[in-house]
């Protein structure tokens, strides 16, 4: 039972290591490094299959002495790796990557670091497979579900503990847990010491890890008088307030006001802009003479929705252009707290809810929603180009639509960028939503520009001829422009014609966007390719050379990133996994069809996970807690899986079982949605109690995989344990970015459809093994 | 006697060292204005002599000094870069700098920007943020003897009115906001050039002019980036 209690205890420690690496480097880097520690965990986990694999009659004859060692050595290496990447020799930039060699060095160092603790819990847990193999279904339960604690975990401790010491403490826990395999005093003593010395590094650590020079809150805090007021650890990251007198964002405010801009407090999220605290201006006309007035001069008595505005000037801007009722949605519970705590207008209300979840509960209908500014949250380098952002898609915008009153208005705004890409994609988001809900185009958009900023105005019951006067005459007091319609005299002007000669072949375009010859991806996303911030389109790579020379990974870093993750790792794995079993092959042969075996499921596994987790998203709104709900769900019901198929004859039934997993993969893929349009006004715990239901049969019957392909191997193959273990291991580590790039290129059901045919790919596979046997 | 010698041999090998040194960034800084800067259409001939005259290498920090002629921005710390020499050349180019006119320059950054424009206008006013590259800049400045820069440490979002109204307004740094004071501290016809797009790849450029009073905007990208409209079809 005590080798049982360790396995869930250092499973559970591996996961919400690798968890918390995420949030760390999310943090330090961007949330794109999430794709990274999820590789160098898989490396890790391969690479001591190749060790065990080599080593196989050293590593058994020893298994007493060095199960402790692989869990001190796992524990010491988890407390120490956030103190060592924090340290400026080897903490890297990411913006540096592509231009200082030194930068792409330390990286690589980082990605060794943390690669240590994965190896040694790796080995400790493969060598109990290796030892115990005819036990493996029952330890693999055990494994899967101290994983599916250690999410849980990660999730519940993020809200108290800051990123360093949330990945330094599993460190502890897993220390902890070689105090079980401890047999004599000197077990023992060795144990308390690596405990000791794990807990003094859990208090040399600083509060916050170093972040990018690049990053805003780097360069917020160079400004002399800049102080952080508060810091606070939530579950989406870490929440900081900075003051300053330099601070005075003053978004869509028109060329022609002179006046004082206010000073604001800004808060950051995980280093990046989040909100502004605006102070109020006394003056009147800072809010009259702003682009977001625009819609106030068509609409009295007005009711508003801001969904997750990035400034308190919004919600003045509102309220001082006569909204008779605002209600401000932001998903960050700490935000919500702060943006009340300065609000002191009783006809401003705040929700606490994701706007996508908000907009499909709520019964209300209003004369304005406004959406976030694009480019706010996205950066202007296309940082966010692998974020799921449901909000922008057609069956976001379409679902916003519905709660308009008859004369309602949808607001949307981006910066003007260069080459237009943002702006483009927000046009062919409004197109496109229009023209499924059958609606004309003419009349129903009105667009205006300031210098920077674009904002379109969505009426779907049409403008008026009056109203395009009105804002014609807006813009000229204020120093803005008709956009949709053009304007003839424009103040701003546009010295490239390719934002208003590509809006208008999307506007009146009858085919689909794709179908435009434009060298960036402007077509709409939808619930299926949520990718709102992707613009790269592989084939046109050549073109951004001679367009843009080396300046390609700065305009779309985040997906730029993933392809670097999956080189480096995929170089990596061929190093530490493939490389040494190609050698060690030499002197044992190993099986093609054990190794096919392991490698579908490898790449299955993952490219199912990250489906399911995208879905959740959709129906729970918050990304964080979806994700821990289907990865420790999906561990928990896998656990049960594996348990019940220690029972189960695997030469028999591991056919019947791949079959299952794959005809529900395609269930899941086709009724997923269907199945949620039932749960749609229930509570957040039926959602949750809804997805759980589903998911399980899946989930369940994907446990039973892989230890059933174990226990086949294990009564012949003893040695193909290993190799089984590094296979499944190395492609995991590749499938991690690979599922990311096949959801940006195709979409998730795409995903969903690729996994259900590597299941049943596996059947015949698996029929040649057991007929080998 | 002996020593002497040393002395002697040390000195010349240091003074041939550097003397060959500046002359290797002398070709390349010429070589830059030809493919990087005349190149790419830049015709105006004070332009051209101030980015052949100043030598760039001194304004990167020392580990970036081989690559202080590559067509690229460096970073300079701080989380700031020294921009693209060819950026830097568009903006001075749009600025239309003649040799009376004053120029304020918000963002210091490491000088280079100031002493361009240095070489051609009456005066340049350069005003950084963060204390250390201000501190860092003005040093230089010094040392290389641009006696008509003046710079301080303080928030551009004032503007430097007492030395104002300046005919050009360089904003080195992406902007969301232009700070009415410096739209008030324009002069009539001045023209004032901002950068849009991120710090490492500088996509587009704005020029705010104000004529009888009224602010005018025009966004230019820079000539190496042919506008897509040429290769749609139509």
């Amino acid at each position: 039972m005590r080798d049982k209690i360790s396995i869930f205890l250092i499973s559970a420690s591996l996961i919400g290591f690798q968890l918390a690496i995420i949030n760390l480097l999310s943090y330090s880097q961007w949330h794109h490094f999430a794709f990274l520690a999820v590789s160098i965990a898989m490396l890790g986990f391969g690479s001591s299959g190749v060790l065990l694999a080599v080593k196989t009659e050293f590593f058994v004859r020893n298994s007493k002495q060095l199960i402790l060692w692989l869990f001190l050595l796992c524990g010491i290496s988890t407390s120490i790796s956030p103190l060592l990447i924090n340290t400026s020799l080897i903490h890297f930039d990411t913006f540096l990557i592509f231009s200082d060699s030194t930068h792409l060095l330390k990286f690589i160092a980082n990605c060794l670091i943390l690669f240590f603790p994965f190896l040694f819990g790796a080995l400790a847990i493969g060598l109990y497979f290796t030892v115990y193999s005819s036990k493996i279904p029952l330890l693999y339960a055990w494994n899967l579900s101290g994983s599916a604690l250690g999410g849980i975990l990660l999730v519940v401790l993020s809200s108290w503990i800051f990123p360093l010491q949330l990945a330094s403490i599993f460190g502890i826990f897993c220390i902890a847990a070689g105090f079980l395999v401890c047999n004599s005093r000197i077990d023992y003593a060795k144990a308390t010491t690596f405990l000791s010395i794990s807990i003094l590094i859990l208090f040399y650590l600083p509060q916050l890890p170093r972040t990018s020079q690049y990053k805003p809150i780097a360069r917020t805090l160079l400004i002399p008088d800049s102080k952080i007021t508060r810091i606070i650890p939530t579950r989406q990251g870490v929440i900081e307030v900075v003051k300053s007198q330099s601070l005075r964002p003053a978004q869509g405010v028109s060329l022609n006001y002179f006046g004082e801009i206010p000073t604001s407090d800004v808060v950051f999220l995980n280093g990046d802009h989040y909100f502004v605290l605006q102070k109020k201006s006394t003056d009147s006309s800072f809010y009259s003479s702003n682009i977001y007035a625009l819609p106030y001069k068509f609409l009295s008595n007005t009711k508003v929705l801001l969904l997750q505005p990035n400034s308190t000037s919004l919600f003045e801007n509102a309220d001082k252009n006569c909204a008779n009722e605002v209600t401000v949605v932001e998903p960050n519970s700490v935000a919500a707290s702060l943006i009340q705590t300065s609000n002191e207008n009783p006809e401003i209300k705040i929700e606490r809810s994701y706007p996508r979840e908000f907009i499909a509960k709520t019964g209300e209908k209003w004369n304005i929603i406004q959406f976030p500014t694009i480019g706010t949250f996205g950066g202007s380098s296309g940082i966010s180009a692998i974020s799921e952002e449901y909000l922008f898609t057609v069956n976001g915008l379409a679902a916003a639509m519905e709660k308009l009153t008859c004369e309602g208005i949808i607001i949307l705004s981006t910066y003007i960028d260069s080459p237009p890409r943002f702006s483009l994609k927000i046009i062919s988001l409004v197109s496109e939503t229009l023209k499924g809900k059958n609606v004309k185009i003419e009349q129903t958009i009105l667009a205006v520009r300031s210098w920077n900023l674009m904002l379109i105005l969505v009426k779907p019951s049409g403008f008026k001829e009056t109203d395009f006067k009105v804002a014609d005459s807006f813009c000229s007091k204020n120093g803005f422009d008709l956009f949709i319609p053009n304007a003839k005299n424009p103040t701003n002007i546009l010295t490239d014609s390719t934002l208003t000669f590509f809006t208008e072949r999307i506007l009146k375009s009858e085919n689909k966007i794709s179908e435009i010859d434009y060298p960036f991806n402007i077509e709409a996303p939808t619930d299926n390719k949520p990718f709102f911030s992707q613009f790269l389109k592989v084939s046109r790579f050549r073109e951004y050379k001679n367009w843009l020379g080396t300046g390609i990974p700065f305009l779309e870093l985040g997906y730029i990133i993933v392809w670097v993750s999956l080189i480096i790792c995929s170089a990596l794995a061929v190093l530490a996994i493939l490389f040494p079993m190609i050698i060690w092959r030499r002197g044992y042969k190993s099986s093609f069809s054990v190794s096919l075996y392991f490698a579908f499921l490898g790449i299955g596994y993952m490219l199912i996970e990250i489906s399911l987790i995208q879905k959740s998203i959709l129906i729970l709104g918050n990304p964080v807690f979806a994700s821990a709900l289907i990865i420790s769900s999906m561990l928990c019901f896998s656990a049960i899986g594996s348990y019940v198929s220690q029972k189960i004859n695997p030469t028999k039934y591991i056919a019947y079982a791949l079959g299952i997993i794959a005809l529900l993969v395609s269930v899941v893929s086709i009724f997923f949605m269907m199945w949620f349009d039932i749960f749609e006004s229930l509570s957040r715990s039926s959602k949750i109690f809804g997805i759980l239901l589903f998911i399980f049969p899946l989930t369940f019957f994907m446990g039973m995989a892989f230890p059933l392909g174990m226990k086949i191997i294990s009564e012949k193959f003893h040695r193909q344990i290993p190799v089984a273990w590094g296979v499944n291991g190395f492609f995991s580590v590749l499938a991690a970015p690979l599922a990311t790039i096949i959801s940006v290129e195709w979409g998730f059901s795409t995903a969903l459809f690729i996994s259900a045919l590597l299941y049943l790919f596996c059947i015949p596979v698996v029929m040649v093994m057991v007929k080998r046997m | 006697m002996r020593g002497i010698i040393i002395i002697a041999t040390l000195s010349f090998c240091y003074l041939f060292g550097f003397s060959q040194k500046d002359d290797d960034f002398l070709i390349q800084r010429l070589s830059m204005v030809r493919n990087q800067i005349s190149g790419r259409g830049i015709t105006n001939s004070h332009v051209l002599e101030a980015m052949r005259t100043v030598p760039r290498h001194m304004f990167v920090p020392p580990n970036y000094v081989d690559f202080a002629y590559d067509d690229r921005p460096l970073s300079i710390g701080y989380g700031q870069t020294i921009s693209q020499p060819f950026i830097v050349a568009y903006m001075t180019d749009l600025a239309k700098p003649k040799k009376e006119m004053l120029a304020l320059e918000i963002g210091t950054g490491s000088g280079y920007q100031a002493s361009i424009l240095a070489q051609i206008v009456d005066s340049v006013f350069t005003i950084e943020i963060v204390p250390e590259l201000g501190r860092s800049a003005k040093k230089l400045i010094t040392k290389l003897g641009y006696n008509n820069i003046q710079a301080k440490i303080a928030d551009g979002y004032f503007g430097w009115e007492s030395k104002g109204p300046f005919d050009i307004i360089i904003v080195t740094a992406a902007a969301e906001t232009i700070p009415p004071p410096l739209i008030e501290q324009l002069k009539e016809g001045g023209r004032m050039i901002i950068p849009v797009g991120s710090q490492f790849m500088v996509q587009q450029l704005m020029m705010v002019e104000k004529k009888n009073g009224k602010v005018k905007t025009r966004s230019l990208i820079p000539v190496r980036f042919v506008p897509f409209t040429r290769s749609a079809k139509p």
